[in-house]
Formats: structure tokens, C-alpha cells, sequence
């Protein structure tokens, strides 16, 4: 399922003459701006380490952690504020990849700000692994000529279909890493024992990653200060990159439900993996924004956040709660419904929002978030949720109607909600509310 | 709405007549009722090709081939673009496996085409082509769709059906009576005699991802007739009837490897044009076993010296392919070119940076190098460059990559006459000075002389010593304390989580909670279990009179879960049903567990204490975590039974005692000082003496009377007595020895008087088989099992005997019995914290008998290791032979869950080095595992802190005089490792451990290893 597709007027190519190579990325953006379909135009400061990120970025769109047969390998990219940020996930969506290109790495022209898809077809990927150490290379994002039609019948194009789950991935990767912790930091050397520490074959269960001394290991049990990484095996998408990095700094959230790993190349660049909970958990199905797109803010605050955000590109959530009287709760609001459009994304190394450039469609909102959906569903039927009673501490007892049978659903106070349907028992709220709970909280609090 | 006559007509020849008068019929169509037969051409496709149940236990289309043929035909003539290309799913194919039906089919297609000429043919023939890989397509037909001008010339469609080509050829061939025996040269001729065929679409194969595979082909031989007999071969074997068609009718096989190498020979096909399109395929992002095909294809072709230096620039593009696969052949063909005058080291040094750096690549990598060394030998100018690609390969992360690269490396550096000028020696160094912190040992030393000197602030060891602790205490704090069931609401929701069968802390507190909120639940409470009740049952969701039944008629429950489960069902019922006892604990363990029929009992116990609404709590209901009862606690229980008048269990009071915290000294002069309230004098005297000192010996007791009956779970307190004091006593002192206690039970039994000692013995099998790629010889399969054995012959005598050695029906246990033991295994375990070494027993009997055993068996291997990582008792022999059975398994995943036990074991002292370094000792020299398994888990753990390298030291100081005289394979990585151990932990070297080095001296592959140790 799609609610949008994207067609490229040609595929990337990265060619080859005697002033150098030109890697031309071919572009399609949702939301263009007007008369402008070049984002980028300009030399890569090191064409060889950027070649690498790229290619792993590649090797991360084409993976797959769990059997399924549709591949996309087409990246975002978003250019803005002096970067550009490439950014994709595995075919499963457990694996979320980002390359960060920042001014020290780039030097050329920001035509305009913009997110776009980029074309990653296989001769480009195979051509950038023979990329070598002192060949310039000239990096294009879109076209610098507007095209605005092709001749009919042409078949360079490619069209494919942007998964819907890639946006609900970008709205839970942003809520994790908002929250996540730097865990550990990793000198070069740590770095590579980390490569050859990672467990031989596919790792059933979680591993937890811990120093014993100065070495980096992964463990299969938890210790304090260890760093749980679920699917370990999925590190290895980095083998190649983690030798060439300066240091490597690793993130997780409190209650070990991702993990995310930014690798300093050196010369502006930046690539950063993350990593969800399990092998057999995309990002896109977790649920850790629903609690704060619960409440429906009005449509003018999220449009007015929409317009400052688009035209600042970067902003710390602190610094814009403080500089505009707002609440911080509010302003994770703000965010979680931004970025559940596929708005927002985070940069962990600058602690910072960064904006992309997609349409602006608060139908997504409610469309990418089925629990969201059917809590409201629930709500707008008469009696299918009612009210029991409130107890001490305002804990609010509820019945809310599921599937053959009625739910108890207990919310409010100071402990976690809770509901007696198959979904909350088998994740317990790590992966977010059910819709049950949503929709008493909706109606109750 | 009425039927158009035409759409009439045509359903009636698409239900009971043929093409010939379908053919006639779509050519007379007329436009008007062109809607009107499509509209019913799509209803009888839903009607025809819908699978449903056309006989009992058989399920299909209801159509006929030939009405799926017809409706195909029409389609042709019908549909729109939309609908060909979304309904139109079946098309060449149409005649099934009957080829004469097949050919008359695709001659009413192309009539049809020719007289329609839909513009969407092409779209729908690549749409097709992708979704089916060309399967079926014939070639000659889509040549006469061309020349027909019906489809333009499509390289990848071309491309498919050309790869399919010699499978509908061979299927003509097996047709022929009799069948040729030149089929592979009729095929190439087919080739030779059409060249569009051969000039303009065999090429293309290269270029598209197309269905062939390494090895595929045609097989050609007559089809065996059905009915066929098998007989009996002079030998006396039966022979199937494909075996004796085989045998008459031997078959031909023909790959396309054969044919390309025929066309290459007969000079048909150029062969530098194809050598060249293997190279330029290989490049391409392709299924790997169309790579391996490609390969092979250029192998086949053997390209002459002369062939591949004219290619090496292709060969060099194919070094950084991403695929290993391509990579190595690629190095593996470029090896051989080194040495050649006309062989040029640009490309390597253009790909050095993505090659040699590629840790997907090691041993062709290791191969390169090896072949790059060579070179300057033979001449000095290729110095500069071998020395930039040995550098580029230093931060490689496979240690051997690094050390050839090192000694390479320093070859060049050290040169009597100079390899290099000032400048490439200086850019060489600082290479090597850059990655110095990289190097591994092995490079390091040989890069010494090039390095800055680092090892120097490494020289501050700490150095401890290490020793088992004495005794353990468990923690029985505030922080510790199991917080009960505090409302409703809270007990609920943790039933959710009971269900899920995996937390034996939460089961233990759900069962306490429900005792405790007994006759204080809300009304129809009932109602609120529903949800849990559906995800067990989940008919229940349909209808209420299915919730009824479930919740009055009989249920099949099973083991612990069903335990769980039943009392779910009872509380369901406001204990109105009792579900506890029809729960089969027996059954589905191929080896019985005592302690399950215990907790059953105990699980009846608080059914029967709930029903009669009787507000007490389980004696053995635990305190603080994991599972321990404090012995105050446990007091208080008794007296609060004392005061009910309700006398307590025996089997609770049994798994109370195995639970209780009894070395807590504050705890336990704390339960001494109530203990004189308690009026039963027998049960006053076991727990003076379980709450006393450690030492205290075991009061004189009265002799059981003649011929005393062993207690059972409905004995009572009274009878059970001497059954108890047997518990206590393995609790409280689990080596200790009893010789009263037989007198007081009447009998004797494993683990009553003398502690349970369970040993191993090796047994060497073999199996025994044809050897398939050498006919007439036989494969000889060598393993060894270990046989477990706690020296028990029969059944314990008694019930209550919680720590009965396991005895069952299954010498190994069951893949059954291990699945539902993985299950349980937590919830046993939680209930004998004080002695746990009769299921660790039952574990390594069930689990640890082999190697390379199947999941289940790891699973539980995984799962005791797991239970060994917390704090506890010093490991007694079941323990320490788990670990080591950890520390050796075939699985990662189980050696490194035994190297953090070893390394938690060092840390809480529960680890005994000498005893692990003995029992692993004995495995390895008998085989049952190869060295370097255990040699890497240990290597990881040297330096993780001082204490844990004198315990690994202490290991292998056990370990390596178990070693047979004739060592294991790899004995030196031991010896690499005990040598760096003793140098952290300036150990000396005992003297078992001198004496084998003595016996060791003559082995040549341990020399340097006992060198490092002289």
C-alpha cells in the first residue's frame, strides 16, 4: 500500500571522463519546490569515504532481516542547513541507516532546501565501490536542467512505490532517538574489535553490548551499562565502515527498545545506524509516538510549527520550548505530529530536529497510525467505551469493547496504563499503547 | 438483467464445447458484443478458476484445462489493457504437459492474435515474463509474434525465453521414439542453424537476469510408461521402477555449458567474444547462482595466459564486485598473471583501497599478498607499489591478513640492498605508524623494529588470586522483598502476564495474591477474566455457550502451564470447578521430574484453600527474589496454620523447607527465637535443627517401625516427618553424609544417606554408510557420547523425596520432553534455590550427551546457563559439568552465555577452576569437542580483570594434564593461552602440568608454545 509513487526522468549514474566523475543522482521529491529540481551541485571533499558511506547505505536499503520480497533501494535525501542527509532503511524496516554530509565534507552549491528520493540503481552502486582514494568526483541531487515532461513512451524511468511503512518508520526512529542516551564512546581501535566481536551467524536473542576492560563484547545477558542490540548479526552491515571511522559513539534508550550507532568518518561525515528492538520488529510498527499524538492539537499550531520548522531546518526542542513560552510536553506534541507526516527527523550527534521537506498532510497523521485510527473508531460508536469508575490517584477504570470480548482497561495516576487484550499482555507497553487504552485515555483524561 | 445472445453462445462453448468452435466464433464477434462476452468471460473465470472444495479433503478449481485454455484464447480477442494485465495470468502454458494439445493451443493464440492484434501484447508479454522467468514461452513463437509484427523485438523477454529454449527442445527430444542419442549436438545445432538465434539473442543471456543456473540443463529420456513394474536386481536389492527405466533408458543430460562449449568448438560462437561477456556478466548485480554460472562458463572455456592478460583490466573491475564469490575469482585469476611481464599492477593499486581492506575477503586476500610477496624478488621496480598494497592490508581485521602483510612488510623495510627510496620508506613507516594501534600481536611483532615501543605501559598487572567462596548467604532485604498483590486491579493484570508462562516471580506472587484477595473481589470478577480466558480459548470469543462448556466440561492441561491454566479455569468459575487435579503432569515428560507432582500438590493445596475460602497463605510461597523464604517468615506461616487448626502439607512444607534461606543468620535466630511456639514437637525439632548452626549434628531420632510404608503426598504431617528431615537435610547440607537417616525412614534411597555423584562415561560410536561419490566404498562417521549416570536403578519410594535423582523411561530424554523441560525448567528451578544439582542432572543427561545436538537440546543448554548467571552456592559437580559442557558447545550462542557464567561465577566465587579445568580436560581428549571452540572463549576473556585470569589460569593448570600424551589438534592455542596467562598472573607452573609439557616435548606443532612457557 502507497498513498504516493515516484518516477525518475533518468536512472543516477556516476561517470567517468578525464576531468573527473560525476555522480548524478537522479531525484524525485513529493514536495518540490517550484522551478527547482537541483538540490545539490559540487565536489565531494573525499569522494572514497563518501563512496563507502553510500555504498553501505546501499547494502542497508537492499537488506532484509526477515523473509519478505519487496526491495526498495531508493534513499531520501534532504538538503538543508549546509547538509546533505542520506537517509534509508532495510527492507524489513528494523534497520534505519543515515549518511550526513556536512559543509566540511561538501564543497559546492545548495540550490535549494528540499527532501527528495533518490534513484539507487545497481550499476551506480557497483560503479561507487570502484570509486578510488584520489579520484574527484562531483556530486549532483536532481537535475540541474528542469524536466518537467518526458517524451511518452520512454522507458528510462523507473517508477516505484514509496512504502507508507518508510514514514511510519521515519515517525518512530525521530521518537527514539530523541530520547536515546549516549551509552559508550569508542576510540577507532574499539571499533574495529567491535567488528570482531560481533557473534557468528543469526542471533536468535538479544545481545547486550558491554566493555570487559577496554574490549568491547557482546553479551547474551544483561549487565549494568550495557547496551541491548537486539538482531546483533545486523551490525554487520557496518564491517566495512567501522575500520575507516574516527570513533564510534553508542546510543540506547532507557528501557533498551533501540539502539543507534554514529560512526565519526572524519572530514564532516557522519553515518549513523539504528538498530530496533528485535529482528522481527520494523520501526514502522512500534507505537512509542501514540502517546503523544493522543490529543489532537489544533491544526493551526501544527501548520504554524510546520512553517517556522520549514524555514529554520534545525531546532533543539528545549531551546524552541524556552524561546516560545511553550510547554515542553507541547512541543513533543508538536513534534510527534510533525514528524508522524514524515516531517522531522533527529540528529543525536547535534541533539537536534532537523526538518524534511515532505508534503504537508495531516490525513497522514491518522492514516499511518492504525492504533490512532481505531482508537477514534471506538470512540465515535455509542457504548463502546465506557466508564467504570475512578479510583485513588484518579486510576480510571474502564470497559472498552475488542473483539468478541469487553477489555478492562485501567489508565490515569501515576502508574503505567493497562488493558486485558492480547496485544498489551504480550508487549506489556514497549511497543506503546494499544487502542484500547488510547481510546479510554482519549475519553477518560 | 438478460443475457446478449453472443454472451450466451459463448458460455455455453466455454462450458461444453472445444476451440474449434470457439476459433469461429471470436473471429465472427462483432464490436457490439465485444462488453458483453468480456463481462461473461470474467464471471465464468471467477467461477472456474476459484479454488474450492470439489470432493472431501480435496480442494481445487472446478475448471477443465480446456475451458482454462478457451477462456485464455478469448482473452486475447477481449480484454482491455487493464484487465489483460491484471486478469490474463495464464497464457503459453495452456496445454498443460500434453505437447500436441500445447502446440494446438498456441496455433488457435496465434490466429486469434493476428485477427485482434491487441496493442497491450507486448506490456502483458514483459509483465509475464517478469512474474513467470519465461516458463512455458516457446521461442519459436515469439519469433513468429515478431515476424508477425505482433510484439517488437524485447532484448529481456528474448532473453528468458532463450534460457527456457533448451528445456522445451529437450521435452521434444524425450518424445521421439526412439530417442537420439546425439541430443546435446541436435540442441547446439538448432543454435548453429538460426543465427538471429545465435548472432542477435543467445548473447543476450549475458546481459539479463535469466532462469539459468549453475548445472542446470535438460534432461532427455523417454517418459516411463505408467504401470510400471520394479524387480529384483541379481543382487537380491529391489529396484524401483525409475531405477530399471533408468537402467533401459539411460538418460541424456544436456547443460547449457555443453552447449556453449560445443558452438565455442564447432567456431560458431567466438570465444574471446564470450570470455569477455562472462567477464562483463560477472560485473553485474546477479542472483548468485547465475553468477556461479558465469564462472564456471569462463573456467570451462580454460582461458589461456594469453586470453586473461588480454582481460586483466575486466578481470581487475570484477575485485571490488560485492560479492566474495566474484572478488575471489577475480584474485584467484589475477594471481597467476602476476608474474608476467605483461601484466600491469594498476589495477590493484587502483582497488587496493576497497579490496584489501574487505573483511568478507580473508583467504584470498592471504593469497594475494603471498603471491604480491614473490614479486619484488623477481624484480625490484614492482617494490613501491607490493609495498603500498602490504600497507593498504595492515588494518585488515583478520589477524593472519595483517601478519602476512607485517612480515611482507618488513621484508621490503629490511632488505640488505634497498627496495625503496628515502621518500617510499618514509611514507611506508609512518603507513605502519598509522595503523599501529590496529596491528594485532602477530603483526606487531613482526613490525616491531618499525613500531614506537607501546608494550611499556602495559607492564602494571594487578595480580590477585582467586578461590571459591566458603559459603553463601542469600540477600534477604528491603531491596530484595517481593512486594505482594496489592489490589484487584493489579492481580488482573498480572494474570496477563502468568499466561505467558515465562516468570516464575510473577506466577509465585499471582498464586500468593489470589490467596490473599480471596472473598475480596470485586462482583462479577468472572466477566473481567473473559479477554484472558479468549486468548487461551479462543472460541469462547464466539459464542457464550462454548465459554460454558470450556468452563464446565473436561480440558486437556498439561504440565506447569496446565497447572497455571487450571487454576485460571477454577478462579473463572469462582472455584465452583476444580481443574487443578485433572492437570497431567506425567505425561509429557519422557522423564519424570519429582518436584512437578510436588508443585501440583501445592497448586491443589491453594485450589482447596481458595474454594473454602480460607484466608491462608502457602508455606511455601516465596519472599524475596529470586525465590527464597525467609525462615521468620516461614514460622509465622506454621503458627498462622497452628491458629487455623488446619495442619500443614507435607509436600508444602517440603518445597518451604528447599526454598528456605537457612544460612541467613539474623533470619534464622529470628525464626528460632518463635520456634518453641510452635506445638508440634517433631516439626519443632527439624526446624531447630535446619535454623541451627551449620555444623550441628543431626539429633537422635526415632527408628522408623518395621516395614514402615513410604510417606505419599496425602500422608500426613506425622507420617511425612522422616520424609522431611530427608529433605532438610540434602538442603541444608547437599555433600553431607546421614547414615542415621535410613534407620529413620525405614529405607534407604539415592541422595538420602550418601550425597548423589553423577558421572560420565565416554562411549565411541560410529556409522557406517554407502559413500555415495565413491561407489563400493563405505563413509565411517566417528563420534562420542557421553553417558550420564547417577547410579539409580529405580523410582524414589517416596513423593515427598523432592531431590530424587531423575529416573525415567528415555536414556537421552525426548525432543518432546526436552521442548515441554524447556518450558518448565524456570518454574522447577525457583523451587529448590538451596540444591538445584538434581535438575542440572536431569539437564546434561537430556542435553548434553553429544555433540551437535538439535534446538531443543541447545535450548535447554542455554536455559540452565542462563540460571547460572546469578549469585548462589559454590557450583557442585552438575554445575561445573554444565558450564563446561557450555564453555565446548557446537553453538555461539551457548559459549557465550558460559563465558559470562564463568566470568559471574569468578566474580560471586561460586566457580571451581580445578574441577571445570578436569571435566573439560577429559572431554577434549577423548574428542567429544574440537580445541580451538574452547580456546577462543577463553582468549576473549583474558584481561577482563585480575581475579578472572588466575581462575583461567587455575582452569587450564587442571586442564592440560587430562591431555593425552598424543595431544588434541590445536593443543598449541592452549598452550598460546596458558602462556599469557601465567605471564598476568605469575602463576608457576604446577607440577601435573610440568610432567605433560615433559611428554609434549618431542611434538613438533607444540614446540613453540612450550617454548613461550620455558
Amino acid at each position: 500500500m502507497s498513498d504516493f509513487a515516484y518516477a525518475y526522468a533518468h536512472p543516477s549514474t556516476l561517470e567517468h571522463s578525464p576531468e573527473g566523475n560525476k555522480l548524478s543522482l537522479a531525484a524525485y521529491a513529493e514536495d518540490a519546490p517550484t522551478g527547482a529540481s537541483c538540490f545539490f551541485w559540487g565536489r565531494l571533499r573525499d569522494s572514497w569515504l563518501a563512496a563507502r558511506g553510500l555504498t553501505t547505505l546501499a547494502k542497508v536499503v537492499a537488506s532484509r532481516f526477515v523473509p519478505q520480497s519487496a526491495v526498495l533501494r531508493d534513499p531520501i535525501v534532504t538538503a538543508g542547513a549546509g547538509m546533505l542527509r542520506f537517509e534509508a532503511f532495510s527492507s524489513c524496516n528494523g534497520v534505519y541507516a543515515r549518511l550526513d554530509l556536512g559543509p566540511d565534507a561538501l564543497d559546492g552549491e545548495f540550490l535549494s532546501s528540499g527532501t527528495t528520493n533518490v534513484d539507487f540503481n545497481e550499476p551506480m552502486v557497483n560503479a561507487l565501490a570502484r570509486i578510488s582514494r584520489t579520484e574527484p568526483v562531483l556530486l549532483s541531487v536532481g537535475d540541474k536542467e528542469v524536466v518537467l515532461e518526458r517524451a511518452a513512451g520512454k522507458v528510462t524511468e523507473r517508477k516505484v512505490a514509496l512504502p507508507e511503512r518508510w514514514i511510519k518508520g521515519l515517525t518512530a526512529v525521530q521518537g527514539y532517538l530523541a530520547i536515546m542516551e549516549e551509552k559508550m564512546a569508542l576510540s577507532r581501535v574499539q571499533a574495529v574489535q567491535l567488528v570482531q566481536s560481533i557473534p557468528a551467524g543469526t542471533a536468535k536473542s538479544d545481545f547486550f553490548l558491554v566493555l570487559r576492560g577496554p574490549r568491547p563484547s557482546f553479551a547474551p545477558v544483561s549487565s549494568p551499562g550495557a547496551v541491548r542490540v537486539g538482531g546483533v548479526h545486523r551490525l554487520r552491515l557496518l564491517e566495512g565502515l567501522l575500520p575507516l571511522c574516527e570513533g564510534l559513539r553508542v546510543f540506547g534508550t532507557a528501557d533498551g527498545q533501540a539502539s543507534a550507532f554514529v560512526l565519526a568518518m572524519g572530514g564532516g561525515q557522519e553515518f549513523m545506524l539504528a538498530l530496533s528492538a528485535e529482528v522481527n520488529r520494523g520501526f514502522s510498527g512500534e507505537g512509542n509516538q501514540l502517546d503523544t499524538l493522543m490529543d489532537e492539537l489544533p491544526a493551526e499550531w501544527i501548520v504554524g510549527a510546520n512553517n517556522l520548522f520549514r524555514g529554520n531546518e534545525t531546532f533543539n526542542p528545549m531551546l524552541f520550548a524556552m524561546e516560545n513560552d511553550l510547554a515542553p510536553a507541547t512541543v513533543d506534541r508538536l513534534c510527534a505530529s510533525l514528524s508522524a507526516m514524515g516531517l522531522l527527523g533527529f540528529d543525536l550527534a547535534e541533539n537536534h530536529y532537523f526538518y524534511r521537506r515532505l508534503p504537508f498532510k495531516m490525513e497522514r497523521i491518522l492514516k499511518l497510525n492504525p492504533r490512532l485510527k481505531n482508537a477514534r473508531a471506538l470512540l465515535e460508536a455509542v457504548d463502546d467505551v465506557q466508564l467504570v469508575g475512578i479510583g485513588t490517584g484518579g486510576r480510571t477504570e474502564a470497559r472498552v469493547r475488542g473483539t468478541g470480548v469487553w477489555h478492562t482497561v485501567v489508565v490515569g495516576g501515576t502508574e503505567p496504563p493497562r488493558c486485558t487484550c492480547p496485544w498489551f499482555t504480550g508487549n506489556q507497553g514497549q511497543r506503546g499503547p494499544c487502542k484500547h487504552i488510547l481510546a479510554a485515555q482519549m475519553r477518560f483524561l | 438483467m438478460s443475457l446478449s445472445p453472443a454472451a450466451e453462445e459463448f458460455e455455453q462453448i466455454i462450458r461444453h464445447q472445444s476451440a474449434h468452435e470457439q476459433v469461429p466464433f471470436l473471429l465472427a464477434l462483432e464490436k457490439k458484443d465485444v462488453v458483453a462476452v468480456r463481462e461473461k468471460l470474467k464471471s465464468l473465470k471467477k467461477e472456474l478458476e476459484s479454488i474450492a472444495q470439489i470432493a472431501p479433503n480435496t480442494w481445487g478449481s472446478r475448471g477443465t484445462s480446456e475451458q482454462f485454455a478457451g477462456m485464455a484464447l478469448s482473452g486475447f480477442a477481449v480484454f482491455s489493457r487493464r484487465e489483460a494485465l491484471s486478469n490474463l495470468h495464464r497464457g503459453w502454458g495452456l496445454g498443460g504437459t500434453n505437447r500436441k494439445n500445447y502446440q494446438a493451443v498456441q496455433t488457435n493464440l496465434l490466429v486469434i492474435l493476428k485477427a485482434f492484434r491487441p496493442d497491450w501484447l507486448s506490456d502483458w508479454l514483459q509483465a509475464r515474463n517478469n512474474i513467470a522467468g519465461g516458463w512455458g514461452m516457446d521461442y519459436a513463437l515469439l519469433r513468429r509474434l515478431e515476424e508477425e509484427q505482433l510484439v517488437p523485438h524485447q532484448p529481456e523477454v528474448t532473453a528468458r525465453v532463450v534460457a527456457m529454449a533448451i528445456h522445451i527442445w529437450g521435452s521434444e527430444l524425450s518424445d521421439i521414439d526412439p530417442v537420439p542419442l546425439n541430443s546435446a549436438e541436435i540442441i547446439a545445432d538448432k543454435f548453429r542453424n538460426d543465427s538471429v538465434l545465435l548472432h542477435r539473442d543467445l548473447p543476450l543471456v549475458f546481459e539479463f537476469d535469466t532462469s539459468i543456473l549453475a548445472g542446470s540443463g535438460v534432461r532427455i529420456q523417454p517418459p516411463m510408461p505408467p504401470g510400471m513394474d520394479g524387480l529384483r536386481a541379481e543382487n537380491g536389492e529391489y529396484m524401483y521402477p525409475w531405477q530399471v527405466w533408468n537402467q533401459q533408458h539411460p538418460a541424456q543430460f544436456v547443460t547449457w555449458q555443453d552447449v556453449f562449449l560445443r558452438l565455442v568448438d564447432s567456431g560458431h560462437l567466438d570465444r574471446a567474444d564470450v570470455i569477455t561477456r562472462c567477464l562483463l556478466a560477472l560485473r553485474r548485480d546477479f542472483r548468485r547462482l547465475l553468477l556461479v554460472w558465469f564462472k564456471e562458463l569462463f573456467q570451462a572455456l580454460k582461458p589461456t595466459l594469453d586470453e586473461r592478460l588480454a582481460n586483466q583490466a575486466a578481470l581487475g573491475e570484477l575485485l571490488v564486485h560485492p560479492l566474495p564469490l566474484v572478488a575471489n575469482f577475480a584474485i584467484d585469476q589475477l594471481q597467476g598473471l602476476l608474474p608476467e611481464a605483461g601484466f600491469s599492477l594498476k589495477p590493484l593499486l587502483l582497488y587496493a583501497d576497497n579490496l584489501l581492506t574487505r573483511p568478507d575477503l580473508k583467504t584470498g586476500i592471504r593469497a594475494l599478498l603471498a603471491s604480491l610477496l614473490k614479486l619484488p624478488r623477481q624484480n625490484a621496480t614492482h617494490a613501491p607499489a607490493v609495498t603500498r598494497l602490504l600497507t593498504t592490508a595492515l588494518p585488515h581485521p583478520d589477524g593472519l591478513v595483517q601478519e602476512r602483510a607485517a612480515k611482507g612488510l618488513a621484508g621490503i623495510l629490511a632488505a640488505p640492498q634497498p627496495l625503496l627510496s628515502p621518500a617510499e620508506t618514509a611514507a611506508a613507516e609512518a603507513a605502519i605508524s598509522y595503523h599501529a594501534e590496529l596491528l594485532g600481536p602477530a603483526a606487531r611483532t613482526a613490525l616491531a623494529n618499525w613500531l614506537a615501543p607501546v608494550a611499556a605501559a602495559e607492564t602494571a598487572i594487578e595480580i590477585a588470586a582467586y578461590a571459591p567462596a566458603e559459603a553463601f548467604v542469600p540477600e534477604l532485604s528491603a531491596a530484595t522483598a517481593i512486594t505482594p498483590v496489592a489490589d484487584w486491579h493489579e492481580l488482573l493484570f498480572l494474570t496477563g502476564q502468568v499466561l505467558q508462562h515465562n516468570d516464575p516471580a510473577a506466577t509465585e506472587r499471582w498464586l500468593d495474591g489470589l490467596l490473599r484477595l480471596n472473598g475480596q473481589l470485586p462482583t462479577g470478577y468472572a466477566g473481567q477474566l473473559r479477554p484472558y480466558l479468549a486468548q487461551l480459548f479462543p472460541q469462547i470469543k464466539k459464542a457464550s455457550a462454548a465459554e460454558a462448556a470450556i468452563l464446565r466440561e473436561p480440558v486437556d492441561l498439561y504440565s506447569h502451564e496446565g497447572l497455571v491454566q487450571a487454576m485460571l479455569l477454577t478462579w473463572a468459575t469462582d472455584f465452583a470447578t476444580r481443574r487443578v487435579e485433572s492437570v497431567d503432569v506425567k505425561k509429557p515428560h519422557s522423564v519424570l521430574n519429582p518436584l512437578l507432582g510436588l508443585e501440583k500438590q501445592r497448586y491443589l493445596l491453594a485450589e482447596a484453600l481458595l474454594a473454602g475460602r480460607q484466608a491462608l497463605p502457602l508455606l511455601s510461597t516465596p519472599t524475596h527474589q529470586p525465590s527464597w523464604v525467609a525462615p521468620g517468615t516461614l514460622i509465622t506461616r506454621l503458627l498462622a496454620y497452628q491458629a487455623a487448626g488446619t495442619p500443614p502439607e507435607p509436600a508444602d512444607l517440603a518445597l518451604a523447607l528447599a526454598r528456605t534461606a537457612h544460612t541467613h543468620p539474623t533470619e534464622a535466630a529470628e525464626a528460632l527465637r518463635q520456634l518453641p511456639t510452635l506445638a508440634d514437637a517433631g516439626l519443632r525439632q527439624l526446624l531447630a535443627w535446619f535454623l541451627g548452626p551449620a555444623h550441628l549434628a543431626l539429633p537422635e531420632l526415632p527408628v522408623a517401625p518395621a516395614a514402615r510404608l513410604a510417606a505419599t503426598v496425602h500422608s500426613n504431617l506425622a507420617e511425612a516427618l522422616p520424609e522431611l528431615w530427608a529433605v532438610a537435610t540434602r538442603t541444608k547440607a547437599p555433600a553431607g553424609v546421614f547414615p542415621t537417616l535410613p534407620a529413620v525412614l525405614g529405607y534407604d534411597y539415592a541422595g538420602v544417606s550418601q550425597p548423589v555423584h553423577t558421572t560420565f562415561e565416554v562411549v565411541h560410536r560410529e556409522n557406517n554408510y554407502p559413500d555415495p561419490d565413491q561407489p563400493g566404498q563405505t563413509k565411517t562417521y566417528r563420534f562420542v557420547e557421553l553417558s550420564w549416570s547417577n547410579g539409580t536403578k529405580r523410582a524414589a519410594p517416596s513423593a515427598l523425596l523432592l531431590y530424587a535423582p531423575t529416573f525415567g523411561k528415555s536414556k537421552y530424554g525426548s525432543w518432546e520432553g526436552n521442548w515441554m523441560l524447556t518450558h518448565d525448567f524456570p518454574f522447577l528451578l525457583a523451587l529448590t534455590p538451596n540444591y538445584t544439582a538434581p535438575l542440572y542432572e536431569q539437564i546434561l543427561r537430556s542435553a548434553a550427551w553429544a555433540d551437535n545436538l538439535e534446538s531443543s537440546e541447545r535450548d535447554l543448554i542455554a536455559l540452565a546457563l542462563r540460571a547460572l548467571l546469578s549469585p548462589g552456592p559454590a557450583f557442585g559437580e552438575n554445575e561445573t559439568a554444565l558450564l563446561a559442557s557450555g564453555l565446548i558447545h557446537n553453538t555461539a550462542l551457548c559459549r557465550s552465555l558460559a563465558q559470562e557464567v564463568l566470568l559471574r561465577a569468578v566474580a560471586n566465587g561460586r566457580l571451581q577452576p580445578g574441577g571445570l579445568g578436569g571435566i573439560i580436560g577429559q572431554q577434549l581428549a577423548v574428542g567429544y569437542a574440537p580445541v580451538p571452540r574452547l580456546s577462543t572463549v577463553l582468549t576473549t576473556l583474558v584481561a577482563v580483570d585480575a581475579l578472572a585470569d588466575d581462575a583461567l589460569c587455575q582452569l587450564l593448570e587442571a586442564l592440560l594434564p587430562e591431555l593425552p600424551a598424543t595431544p588434541p589438534r590445536n593443543t598449541r592455542k592452549l598452550l598460546e593461552l596458558y602462556a599469557s596467562l601465567r605471564d598476568r598472573t605469575r602463576r608457576a607452573i604446577p607440577a601435573e602440568v610440568n610432567a605433560r609439557f615433559s611428554i609434549w616435548k618431542s611434538v613438533s606443532s607444540l614446540k613453540t608454545a612450550n617454548r613461550l612457557l620455558a
